[in-house]
């Protein structure tokens, strides 16, 4: 009983240390430090997530392509740590009094910037608008996530949409299969060969090299993931699977198909019914529609390069609109979602003709929760430098006086 | 008995990375129920009809194009084949970072001509500029050659160069306009320039 309360005690004592919460902001910084010198190699959503998600326990850095065989922990598990050391050192085990009030506020201030940061993590989503201008649309597309949409096709209309999420393509490897039961659908889906980035080769232009599987002329080919995570074309090999088991024909699905103009789906005839089969970037409907009025861009003189770019869009839900201007660094923020000025184009555009714009959109609960912890933290800290100066004028005066 | 602490608080350690270890594992479900499904967007319109693979993996536009694609001669073995896109009809890259690629386009030669101009923030080519240039052999008709060094300005998708040179050729049949681009860094591009107008002037027009 006294050894379990002297290492209850200890425990506590070594997590809420001042050592503890030095040791953490050190390997913070060097983790910071060392993401950043990977991401020239391996860009920054592979690096963010190697660095900083909860996936990873231990990180072993690369420098230059080179194993660093230090194993670091991950800094999302340093900041869980954090965390408990500045709840337990800072808030709970620390002096309190009507002195320490402003140290208690920025320890607070604190907490709540990493509890932003856990909530960011686990539950926000960010995703992009593309528009032409004059055009109007209420869907944004995630950056890196695929899946698998499959819809029936009745007199030109589409019906409901069913989604194999991507949770479940993106832990297949190339050499397995996932059979999908879609329980609404008079089918099932069998998935083979699932590949995080690739190019769908026609067999005769370049031979398969790795006896990669040919299907209607063309065979799927592994590519490395880009620096530039958004830029990943998932592909990969599917066939129906009839509810009485028998198998259908291997046909290949391509993310890249999506940037095909006109659209192009692959189709697939059941019986009297069809049925449409995208692999796409994941996509989420918003609550309003936001119509592009006017793009503009300014250039930097003799170049094609934007000083600055702005969107006038329409925003309409449930029947009522508004004209809202957006910026760059001048989002719209409106039920929870931000949208950002992201991007413009069509490529090599001079800023005549029609336009798009491309918005990021941001659903994050704590998409504010930074700033209100800082200016939490640095009311504490002002308050606190406040009643020490204080605390020192009257040492001084009454030095003086005596 | 501070060793004996000691030792418990390794054994927590041990028993605490495990249960992390643990959690980590998960296993692949052999068959996985489907129930999921999401409302119809603005995106969402039907094609009405059935895509070929070729139209899938190129578009409409290039699949069509694919029977009057020219017959291409033999590409230098460091012009690494790239998938072809509906812009890029054939597409080559080096590992010193040049792109070279077929497109079919709109705008005519020398629209296009300006067009690249300006993207090296140079000034669009007076009607004597654009007669001056050399000519070449390009698909059996007689095209134009254009080199424009300089920044490159990038644009959507395209990071720009400081030090950059681009190499093109031009050539309208009919009523097409194709051209032919080299892009990338001025070194890598002008130690480029024979094998570029040697394939050019050998691509043949598809009879």
């Amino acid at each position: 009983m006294t050894s379990f309360r002297s290492i209850l005690s200890r425990t506590l004592q070594i997590f809420s240390g001042l050592k503890l919460a030095t040791a953490c902001f050190i390997v913070l910084f060097i983790l910071t430090w060392l993401g950043t010198l990977e991401q020239v190699d391996h860009g920054l959503y592979q690096t963010t997530k190697k660095y900083f998600s909860s996936e990873n326990f231990l990180v072993l850095p690369e420098i230059n392509g080179k194993m660093i065989p230090l194993p670091l922990p991950s800094a999302y598990w340093v900041s869980v740590v954090l965390f408990i050391n500045l709840l337990i050192g800072g808030v709970i085990r620390a002096r309190k009094g009507w002195k320490k009030v402003g140290v208690l506020m920025s320890h607070c201030g604190m907490l709540f910037l990493l509890v932003g940061g856990f909530i960011t993590h686990h539950f926000s989503e960010r995703g992009n608008m593309q528009v032409w201008e004059g055009e109007t649309s209420n869907v944004a597309k995630h950056y890196f996530n695929y899946v698998i949409e499959i819809t029936e096709l009745v007199a030109g209309e589409i019906k409901e949409i069913h989604v194999i999420d991507h949770e479940y393509l993106e832990v297949l490897k190339p050499d397995q299969h996932q059979f999908f039961k879609l329980e609404q659908l008079p089918f099932d889906l069998e998935v083979a060969g699932y590949q995080k980035n690739s190019v769908a080769r026609q067999a005769i232009n370049r031979a398969p090299r790795f006896g990669e599987r040919i299907v209607d002329g063309f065979y799927l080919e592994q590519e490395d993931s880009e620096l530039e995570a958004e830029t990943n074309i998932a592909g990969c090999y599917a066939r129906l699977v009839e509810k009485d088991s028998t198998k259908g024909e291997l046909f290949i699905l391509w993310g890249g198909s999506a940037y095909m103009q006109p659209k192009v789906q692959k189709t697939i005839q059941h019986g009297e019914r069809t049925f449409l089969v995208d692999l796409v970037k994941e996509r989420w409907v918003l609550p309003n529609k936001i119509k592009l009025n006017d793009m503009k861009a300014e250039f930097y003189p003799g170049t094609i390069n934007p000083k600055t770019f702005e969107s006038r869009v329409t925003r309409t839900q449930e029947g009522v609109s508004e004209d809202v201007l957006i910026k760059m660094n001048q989002p719209m923020r409106r039920d929870g979602f931000t949208y950002f000025q992201a991007q413009w184009g069509p490529q090599g555009s001079d800023g005549t003709g029609k336009l798009f714009s491309v918005f990021e959109i941001v659903k994050n609960p704590a998409d504010q929760w930074p700033k209100y912890a800082l200016y939490v933290s640095g009311v504490g800290l002002s308050i606190h430098f406040a009643l020490m100066l204080g605390a020192f004028i009257m040492n001084q005066f009454k030095r003086r006086n005596v | 008995m501070c060793g004996s602490i000691g030792k418990s608080m390794w054994r927590l350690g041990v028993i605490i990375i495990g249960i992390v270890s643990l959690c980590s594992c998960k296993k692949r479900e052999e068959v996985i129920a489907i129930n999921q499904t999401r409302q119809k967007s603005t995106i969402d319109v039907a094609t009405t009809t059935e895509a070929t693979s070729l139209e899938r993996f190129r578009g409409k536009k290039a699949a069509s194009l694919q029977k009057a694609l020219p017959v291409a001669p033999p590409h230098p073995e460091h012009w690494k084949p790239q998938a072809a896109t509906q812009f890029r009809l054939l597409n080559f890259a080096t590992e010193r970072g040049v792109e070279i690629y077929l497109s079919q386009v709109r705008g005519g030669v020398e629209g296009n001509f300006d067009r690249w101009m300006k993207q090296f923030g140079q000034t669009a080519l007076t009607p004597e500029q654009f007669s001056g240039l050399p000519k070449l052999s390009f698909m059996d008709h007689e095209g134009r050659l254009l080199e424009v060094t300089g920044p490159f300005a990038g644009g959507m998708g395209k990071t720009p160069i400081k030090d950059a040179a681009l190499i093109g050729a031009g050539v309208v049949i009919g009523a097409d306009t194709w051209t032919m681009k080299m892009i990338g860094p001025r070194e890598a591009v002008l130690a480029e320039k024979d094998s570029f107008i040697q394939f050019v002037s050998l691509l043949k027009k598809n009879s």
